[in-house]
């Protein structure tokens, strides 16, 4: 049940067409797995390519996470586009996106061409929703450890701690929509770095 | 309608859905359900989303090509114009993030060290945080609880705006398997696969 501790080559040492080709695999495999949205890819891209193959640096991660959620798009599919492009490029983020929306496709449109023949009643049964209940609890698990993972490397002071409250309850209690709970994110940080610049840079401290 | 039409229209959507594939659901209320041109009326709608939730891949992707196979099939039910509609509807959902991820992502890396760039990801941290935690309730809603969480109506009952809404029924099995999954991807490296499988199985036995 362990990931597998065998070394993997590093990123140097793949070359293009590979990277390509594991972008591609990497992703669509994921997507294959993911049920209940895009933030379920999370856990999985992290242990994927930051833990398993360490292409991508926890930091960057971190980043990624945020970037993808202030951008408007699918988040799955922004994840994608901003991992493949940092692992191969403008080719790497095209290899990734097809990746990813490949098994969408296909599942989908067998789906969509069988739309009436589905019998709701077998869907209906409490061994299939046990199941899904099942997958969606151990999602809820596995999201909350990537947020728990994040916090403790992001919260490291009052700001960041004040910021992450405020929009939690901005987006959770009161129907503020998340894109602009980011945006205001972006604007409160911008102007409390010129702020702390300004400050320590007048007392002769070095900025972080 | 013609594909064209579809691609501007999920063009349209990838534009504006902010915080991931949820938003895309009012988005096509609003332009598809509601506009007599389309094909796809309330009710067939709400089982494509009980479908889009239930299928493997990202919930605005499954939307996305499912929507795009049926406009693009036609009253004709045409099979080919189908699987085209669903390819180029999933494009055009892509298709703006692709170009602002990596518009973002080459500019932050590019200004990494600027003050600017500085403060807005330290201000789209912290909230990005807060926007997976909001994902989390959102799943918990569907699983650990028996509906979705109240959190509005229950900030609005704090408020004295309204009466206290009813407390979602709690379920035991669901919390159980999100505990011990929270607790494996934290201190154990799990294989996320493996995990879903598992508890798919393990909630079809105990999860009713």
């Amino acid at each position: 049940m362990n990931v597998d501790r065998k070394e993997l080559p590093p990123l140097e040492e793949i070359s293009m067409a590979k990277r390509l080709w594991l972008l591609f695999f990497i992703f669509a495999k994921i997507a294959a797995f993911v049920v209940g949205g895009g933030y379920v890819i999370l856990p999985m891209v992290e242990q994927e390519l930051v833990q398993r193959r360490k292409w991508i640096k926890p930091e960057e991660f971190v980043d990624m996470t945020a970037v993808v959620q202030t951008i408007p798009g699918i988040i799955a599919g922004n994840s994608a586009i901003y991992l493949g492009y940092r692992v191969a490029g403008m080719r790497g983020s095209l290899a990734a996106l097809i990746g990813v929306a490949t098994p969408s496709v296909i599942i989908i449109t067998v789906i969509a061409i069988c739309f009436n023949m589905i019998s709701r009643e077998a869907m209906a049964t409490p061994w299939v929703q046990g199941a899904f209940i099942g997958v969606k609890s151990a999602v809820c698990g596995m999201v909350l450890a990537t947020a728990i993972k994040m916090a403790k490397k992001i919260f490291t002071g009052a700001f960041e701690i004040t910021v992450g409250v405020c929009a939690f309850i901005a987006v959770t209690f009161f129907p503020v929509n998340p894109g602009i709970a980011m945006v205001i994110g972006a604007v409160i940080g911008v102007i409390y770095f010129a702020l702390r610049f300004k400050f320590l840079s007048g007392s002769g401290e070095a900025v972080k | 309608m013609s594909m064209l039409a579809v691609y501007w229209l999920f063009f349209q959507f990838g534009l504006l859905c902010f915080g991931g594939g949820y938003v895309l659901v009012p988005l096509i209320i609003a332009n598809i359900v509601e506009n007599p041109n389309f094909i796809l009326d309330a009710d067939m709608f709400g089982n494509l989303v009980a479908i889009a939730q239930m299928t493997p891949g990202p919930i605005g992707l499954n939307t996305g090509t499912f929507v795009g196979y049926l406009e693009g099939a036609g009253a004709a039910n045409n099979i080919f114009t189908g699987i085209i509609g669903g390819i180029v509807g999933t494009a055009g959902i892509l298709t703006p993030g692709y170009f602002l991820v990596i518009g973002a992502s080459y500019y932050l890396k590019k200004w990494e060290k600027s003050l600017i760039v500085q403060g807005i990801l330290g201000g789209i941290r912290p909230a990005s945080v807060a926007l997976i935690l909001m994902a989390v309730m959102i799943f918990m809603g569907m699983s650990v609880f028996r509906s979705e969480l109240p959190f509005e109506k229950w900030m609005e009952y704090l408020l004295g705006i309204s009466e206290a809404p009813e407390w979602p029924g709690f379920r035991f099995s669901g919390f159980a398997i999100m505990a011990v999954s929270t607790a494996l991807m934290l201190w154990k490296k799990v294989n996320v696969f493996y995990l879903m499988i598992i508890s798919a199985v393990v909630g079809a036995f105990i999860c009713r």
